[in-house]
């Protein structure tokens, strides 16, 4: 690798630092932001921001030291506002039951795409590809009808039921346990053990960081849920965080920024967690094994 | 020769026990795949050939229907537009930076770019959406800046989400979200590369660039294929922000498929919604197939 | 990746923090939910009732007694002693005062002579004698009459001296003229035939002026009669009425007499009693009315109650009570040193300055005279479609209301809300008022709250 480097011309090199740089500032900016106006207080921010939100004349401004530093939107967002954790439980409860479904489902649809062979295998596999990529959009008129049939309509049941047949983590899945070598699957079938054993002692745990990468993205994907619970759930007690957030009115600007900070944590953290799983997942969905 | 190994170990057991067993393995994914999937979207096919009052079987009469809809073709346009536009970007994008972070010397740099780029994953759309708001807003923060840097008179402060700006800003926040993403992809694939290839041609006497035009970019081509069906699907995502940000009705230039069908679905008008998602969903399809070819040299042999 | 590899990493301060994240957040949860609900006022609700009203309002008096009998004197006496006094009970045969009996012998030594006048006066009566007919006025008709006459029969006398004159006249002519031959001849005495001629028609004339005045002078005569006669009945009628009135005015003397005779001899009772007036029956002296040194006016002296026939509570009302209370409506009585209370009804109702007075008969045998008592009337409404507890109606600038729960379905999931609904009061009593406003007979109204709640304020329900 570093002979190539070596070859890039020098200016290539500051040219591509500089993009690098400013990317990456591009990141690291808005959550900055996001940061500091949650430490600014309300008035502050609304002083700031006003032009932006409200209409207010002039210009919006933004400075990356708050005037005045206080903590005040996060004890009013913590201690007053029961409502803030309603949902903020909500987006938990149903983003884990849907990667637990996920796990228990598409974990060994997988093993059974990966490490089997039967009729139609390939077809169902390419199903599986297309139904991942169809915009929710396309089926939202008839699952509405499923849940309603089901009697599943507005309520987190209805949203999380879906979402666990997801075939994204089967499709993740797929190359990781692509990539167990032949031979350990067959002399544990020598030794004696059965599909399920295979499955569990040597697929799970060899294909242990795909399946962390899978509920990593899978975590992203669903902490982040707008169209279906937008559809899905007329009552609002039951909507995640991520439809309320918006639509903490601007007065409250204060406490939106505090939730939007709390809210980041927890992707953040998994994202800390699993960054190296995630790679990992990017990497092995690319079609290049480990 | 690494690719054969490759190919000879995961060898799918073959016989009639395994492929029930195979079967069972992905029959509670498929039951609920049919039920939650692959029924609604079969239900969306019939009903596309159908009236929606009435039940009148009317065949192609909802296509033709839509494509006389402004609405339909603007959304299609849009689509397309942001499509073909964001997708080649972003998969040249991210195999710049790709290049860049493997040509980076030393590992803490490179790492510390892979987790900035893979971070905006991480935010969460209703933080993106609030920071569009400010951002973007005539009075936001980009007009104010460029103000006060002079770089802008304040009356021609631009209205980014209520005019032609509104497109490339969701390009933008496309970008943004996913050249991490990409980015990964690409590094895995450059890693792919066996390193003695590129020793023998230098050896040869090839010069950087041919290296990677006769080394590097043939063997990236798989990848380029998995980048791009993802980049394709991370695409359909861009809806969510831009539904927080703009609601059901945003400017025109970034009236997307997404906001036809969730309006058409609010107003009732099912033969069109069905009939646009069944083309939506059959052009997909009919992408998966054409790339079928290579997936299948790739994973299915 | 190894499994014992991702445990260990798993094991990492990495999963501590997000521990501990979650944690705190779990803590916050609760904390922020206990404090909203601390925050959140119990309240406790009623659903509103179709009913009628019941107006309880109590007045204080004192009993009466039911039959009262006064103690009446003649009128004008000087009372000198009185010997009873209020709320005494009396048998008959007390004494209740004295008379001054020196002031009864001075009006009897008045009276008495009074007596005397009267008598005469209705003995003395006068009758005036009617006054002497017109009898010149006859005679003097009389005299027109017999001048009538003696003229008439002068002029005939004259008349017939005429005529005879003439007879001889014309005889005479007559054998002159024809003396013989009957050749009529100058005539020589045909003056004198003449001369017999006038006279004779004088006579007439004569005659006839003196019988038309002799009518005239009846006619005048008569109508003199007339005029008398009419006249005198005139006086006639005078001296009718002058008798008529005297003996009237006999009679009334008599009949003062007669009064007088009564004074006198009441006053003789008096006198003969020494001035002392005793009960005629048992009773309870209620009322004393005439003073000593004064004198009595013809009214009572004082009222005796006859204990015998049970008491009346009168109690007296404001002019904001009165309007609950009717004649006939229930009530109850409590009394001083009665345990029980008494269930009666108001039997009558009069005007007492700007309130009124209530009166409610006792059960015989209950009470005392004079005893305070305590009369509770009360008394139901029509029936009104909603009636709340009073405490729950509030009021404002903007007017009467009342706060409903109502079920408001926000984030946090259903929560109870207050809600105003303006009311209109029809009617109130200190513990239930009817109202009329936009709510139903589901509605939960908020009665009373362990603290002051707003409109649109979070609460909850208590027990």
């Amino acid at each position: 690798m570093k002979r190539v480097v070596r070859r890039v011309p020098y200016m290539l090199y500051i040219l591509g630092g500089t993009l690098l740089f400013l990317l990456g500032l591009s990141v690291w900016w808005p959550l900055l932001m996001v940061l500091t106006g949650s430490l600014m207080g309300s008035s502050e921010v609304m002083q700031r921001l006003a032009p932006a939100l409200m209409s207010a004349k002039g210009f919006a401004s933004w400075s990356l030291l708050p005037q005045f530093p206080t903590l005040r939107p996060y004890v009013e967002l913590l201690l007053d506002t029961p409502q803030f954790f309603v949902l903020f439980w909500n987006t938990v409860k149903m983003s884990g039951a849907i990667l637990i479904g996920q796990l228990l489902i598409g974990v060994p649809a997988a093993w059974g795409f990966a490490r089997y062979s039967f009729p139609l295998k390939r077809t169902l596999f390419l199903l599986y590809i297309a139904l991942m990529l169809l915009p929710f959009h396309v089926t939202m008129v008839s699952s509405f009808l499923v849940l309603d049939t089901l009697r599943l309509l507005n309520t987190q049941l209805g949203i999380v039921l879906p979402a666990v047949f997801s075939t994204f983590p089967v499709f993740i899945l797929y190359r990781f346990f692509r990539a167990i070598p032949h031979e350990v699957l067959e002399a544990a079938t020598l030794d004696g053990a059965s599909a399920v054993q295979c499955f569990l002692k040597i697929g799970v745990p060899l294909g242990g960081s795909g399946v962390a990468a899978a509920m990593t993205l899978s975590f992203f994907e669903y902490w982040n849920m707008v169209e279906q619970p937008l559809t899905f759930l007329s009552d609002q007690t039951l909507w995640p965080l991520s439809l309320y957030l918006p639509s903490i009115s601007a007065e409250r600007l204060g406490l939106t920024l505090a939730a939007s900070v709390i809210a980041l944590i927890p992707p953040m953290l998994v994202f800390w967690f699993g960054q190296s799983y995630l790679e990992e997942g990017i990497r092995v969905t690319g079609g290049k094994g480990r | 020769m690494k690719q054969m190994e490759h190919v000879k170990h995961s060898k799918p057991i073959r016989h009639r026990q395994g492929q029930l067993t195979g079967f069972l393995f992905i029959l509670p994914s498929l039951l609920g795949v049919a039920v939650f999937l692959l029924f609604p979207f079969l239900d969306v096919l019939r009903r596309s050939f159908f009236t929606a009052v009435g039940g009148r079987f009317v065949f192609l009469e909802n296509y033709r229907l839509l494509f006389e809809n402004t609405a339909f073709r603007l959304a299609l346009g849009n689509t397309l537009r942001f499509m073909l536009l964001c997708i080649p970007l972003l998969v040249a994008l991210s195999l710049l930076l790709a290049l860049l972070v493997s040509a980076w010397p030393g590992e803490r740099v490179p790492h510390l770019y892979k987790t900035t780029f893979l971070l905006p994953l991480a935010v969460p759309v209703a933080s993106v959406a609030l920071l569009w708001r400010v951002l973007f807003h005539q009075n936001g923060l980009i007009n104010g800046g460029a103000v006060r840097l002079g770089l802008l008179e304040a009356a021609g402060a631009i209205d980014y989400m209520n005019s032609d700006w509104a497109f490339w800003v969701l390009v933008g926040s496309y970008l943004w979200k996913n050249l991490g993403y990409d980015m990964i992809l690409w590094l895995a694939g450059l890693a792919g590369i066996p390193k003695d290839q590129y020793e023998a041609a230098r050896v040869d006497g090839a010069s950087g660039g041919s290296l990677f035009l006769y080394i590097t970019l043939p063997q990236l081509l798989p990848t380029l294929f998995t980048i791009s069906v993802l980049s394709f699907l991370n695409a359909f995502r861009v809806f969510r922000e831009a539904y927080l940000v703009a609601g059901s009705y945003p400017h025109s230039s970034m009236y997307l498929l997404q906001h036809l069908l969730g309006n058409w679905f609010v107003d009732l008008d099912m033969d069109k919604l069905c009939a646009a998602a069944s083309l939506l969903a059959l052009s997909i399809f009919l992408l998966i197939l054409l790339l079928q070819k290579s997936w299948e040299r790739e994973d299915l042999a | 990746m190894k499994t014992g590899d991702l445990l260990l990493k798993l094991r990492d301060k990495r999963l501590k923090i997000a521990g501990i994240f979650v944690a705190v957040l779990l803590i916050l949860t609760v904390f922020s939910r206990i404090s909203a609900s601390f925050m959140v006022p119990i309240v406790e609700t009623m659903a509103p009732q179709t009913g009628f009203l019941t107006h309880s309002v109590s007045g204080e008096g004192v009993l009466v007694p039911n039959k009262q009998i006064a103690v009446v004197p003649r009128e004008g006496l000087l009372i000198e002693e009185v010997w009873v006094k209020e709320g005494q009970t009396v048998s008959p045969q007390t004494p209740l005062l004295r008379l001054s009996v020196s002031d009864l012998t001075e009006q009897l030594a008045v009276l008495r002579l009074l007596d005397q006048k009267l008598s005469l006066q209705a003995r003395g009566a006068v009758i005036p004698s009617l006054n002497p007919l017109g009898e010149e006025l006859e005679r003097n008709v009389l005299r027109a009459q017999e001048d009538a006459k003696l003229q008439t029969k002068s002029d005939d006398a004259a008349l017939r001296r005429a005529q005879d004159d003439l007879i001889d006249s014309v005889n005479k002519q007559y054998w002159v003229s024809r003396d013989n031959s009957g050749k009529e001849l100058a005539n020589p005495y045909e003056a004198e035939i003449r001369a017999a001629r006038r006279a004779v028609q004088d006579a007439r004339e004569r005659q006839e002026r003196n019988l038309l005045e002799g009518k005239r002078a009846l006619e005048d005569a008569e109508q003199q009669i007339i005029t008398a006669e009419q006249s005198l009945k005139k006086e006639q009628n005078q001296v009718a009425a002058a008798r008529a009135a005297a003996q009237v005015q006999s009679q009334i003397a008599e009949i003062d007499r007669q009064l007088n005779a009564l004074a006198i001899e009441a006053l003789e009772v008096y006198h003969a009693d020494e001035g002392v007036l005793v009960a005629e029956q048992a009773g309870v002296v209620t009322q004393l009315l005439g003073k000593i040194g004064a004198r009595t006016t013809g009214e009572g002296v004082l009222l005796l109650g006859d204990t015998a026939s049970g008491y009346s509570l009168e109690a007296r009302f404001t002019a904001q009570q009165a309007k609950h209370v009717t004649v006939g409506a229930g009530a109850t009585v409590s009394l001083q040193g009665l345990e029980n209370e008494l269930s009666v009804s108001v039997l009558g109702l009069r005007p007492d300055g700007n309130g009124v007075i209530a009166s409610a008969l006792l059960p015989e045998g209950v009470g005392t005279l004079g005893g305070a008592g305590e009369l509770l009337v009360t008394q139901n409404t029509q029936s009104y479609d909603f009636c709340v507890p009073t405490s729950a109606l509030r009021e404002d600038t903007a007017g009467c209301f009342v706060l409903i729960v109502e079920d408001e379905k926000s984030i946090l999931g259903v929560q109870q809300v207050a809600q105003r609904v303006s009311v209109e009061v029809l009617d109130q009593t200190p513990e239930r008022a009817a109202v009329s406003g936009a709510f139903s007979l589901d509605s939960k109204v908020i009665v009373s709250s362990k603290r002051a709640i707003q409109e649109g304020e979070r609460v909850r329900l208590g027990l």
